[in-house]
């Protein structure tokens, strides 16, 4: 059996990870007995994971990992990168069972790792999310889930439009409340007043 | 100056077993010359009590009510020492750390804090570091553009100079803001891997839901006050994005209803701007994503 560990979280939470899905239960993978007790055993259980060069030197003291497979995109799993750059090689390794860590409750705002995940082609993807909560997902729910997260994408661009508009209209009223207080000429120069204050004038 | 006092700074809030750790701990560092000041944001757990019989001699400064960052201010505004060191109530420096701490200050006066390395454990009991002050080398620090406010050392001068804690933060991003005001003052701040601070971080405690609340509306309040204004536009637009997106994905309004408060804030925000470099802004690297996916 390959796993593949992505790591999305931190050590700690990896280490978390990894004593979580040791303890999941047998009907979970296709072969006899739980991973907890195959990885004691070390009989065929194979397990690699993908994560940030930076990591690799921590990861090297967890003793039963086979392989570290680093990234070099820089930042987050950008679709456009590490997709490119790495999913032919992470598909060559047939792995059973992908292992994804959120660092949140729902993994929202993990839709690219997912999606890495389900490109791999592994048969099962299990996440694990801040407090160790393991679901089990299989490659259709996972893709749905990809799906859901993505979708999300062109609403929220309209919504910063207008929560944008909504934010320049809210400091204009705010501006011309001194209207009730101070004169005519005082509120009209108060919004220039603010504006002034972020002008690009001692940038450098 | 030999044997200057350093004041310990512990803000506290309902962790009466955490803050009686924290200065047990505390008492076992190899630096003496400690004062330790503890201001208590209102708890109702009974601390009060306890640390006035356990701990005669600590400064206790009790607050009515839950005042957020605003009590450190408080407590450094009592502080005595020539340094001041600022602790949560559930993290403690690891015994060589003060006199490390100084050790980096008296080296260079324009050193104006000395990030602490914190160490996060989930196990209570995993603070055993405990290496030999003597191969302690200064060579190893290095400049930095923030500290967490676990674990820190400042110098009071560069405090009176830089100002205090920004209390509209309430609680959150109040260190980046200090950090770029102290390097703005001129001061620098180093970081040394061997000066240690243990935090005890909780896996479950981050699923509240003040803190994306919290985090989203300081993370534009400082911005506004920091960035140069292309900067300052760009990441307020990337902000409103990811907010966006957070609130559909998440289904809750608490990114919507930061983005609101930190709009009406706006005004108290800019009127105390102060325009840092893009150096600075480069090197702080905030993380301007992991507020959204870190909580719910």
């Amino acid at each position: 059996m390959k796993i593949l560990f992505i790591k999305s979280t931190s050590i700690q939470h990896l280490a978390l990870s990894f004593e979580k899905v040791r303890s999941l239960p047998p009907p979970t993978h296709p072969l006899d007995g739980c991973p907890a007790l195959l990885i004691k055993e070390g009989r065929g259980v194979v397990i690699d994971v993908l994560a940030h060069p930076h990591a690799v030197d921590s990861l090297k003291g967890f003793g039963f990992i086979n392989r570290i497979i680093p990234y070099n995109s820089k930042g987050n799993f950008s679709p456009l990168h590490i997709f490119r750059e790495y999913i032919r090689n992470i598909r060559r390794g047939k792995y059973d069972m992908v292992i994804v860590p959120f660092n949140n409750m729902s993994g929202s705002g993990y839709e690219n790792v997912m999606a890495l995940a389900v490109c791999t082609g592994a048969r099962q993807i299990v996440t694990c999310n801040r407090i160790g909560d393991t679901k089990v997902l299989d490659i259709k729910k996972a893709l749905l889930k990809v799906v859901k997260g993505y979708s999300c994408y062109p609403l929220a661009l309209l919504m910063t439009v207008i929560l944008s508009m909504i934010g320049i209209l809210i400091i204009f009223i705010l501006s011309l409340r001194a209207l009730a207080k101070q004169s005519l000429f005082s509120a009209t120069l108060t919004p220039l007043r603010l504006l002034r204050r972020f002008a690009p004038r001692n940038d450098s | 100056m030999k044997n200057p006092l350093v004041s310990v700074v512990i803000l506290t809030w309902n962790r009466k077993d955490d803050l009686i750790e924290t200065i047990t701990e505390l008492r076992k560092s190899s630096y003496a010359s400690i004062e330790v000041i503890v201001v208590d944001n209102g708890s109702e757990d009974g601390t009060p009590a306890v640390i006035k019989e356990r701990f005669p001699d600590v400064v206790f400064v009790r607050l009515e009510k839950n005042t957020g960052i605003a009590g450190y201010n408080i407590g450094m505004k009592k502080a005595r020492g020539d340094y001041v060191v600022l602790l949560d109530s559930d993290s403690f420096p690891e015994r060589n750390a003060i006199e490390r701490m100084l050790k980096i200050f008296e080296s260079d006066n324009k050193i104006g804090a000395v990030a602490f390395d914190v160490h996060n454990t989930v196990v209570s009991g995993q603070w055993s570091v405990v290496s030999d002050s003597r191969s302690f080398d200064l060579q190893k620090a290095r400049d930095t553009y923030g500290y967490n406010g676990a674990g820190v050392g400042i110098r009071k001068e560069c405090i009176e100079k830089a100002g205090y804690l920004f209390e509209p933060y309430f609680l959150y991003f109040n260190e980046q803001d200090h950090a770029f005001r102290i390097l703005q003052a001129g001061y620098k701040i180093k970081f040394h891997p061997d000066i240690i601070a243990f935090h005890k971080s909780s896996m479950t405690s981050r699923a509240n839901r003040s803190a994306p609340y919290f985090y989203t509306r300081n993370l534009l309040w400082l911005i506004w006050r920091f960035y140069p204004f292309k900067y300052a536009l760009s990441t307020t637009l990337l902000l409103f994005f990811h907010a966006s997106l957070s609130t559909l994905q998440q289904r809750t309004f608490i990114y919507m209803k930061a983005i609101m408060d930190a709009v009406k804030g706006f005004k108290v925000v800019i009127s105390s701007r102060m325009v840092i470099n893009e150096d600075i802004i480069k090197g702080a690297r905030i993380p301007i994503r992991w507020a959204f996916t870190a909580y719910i």
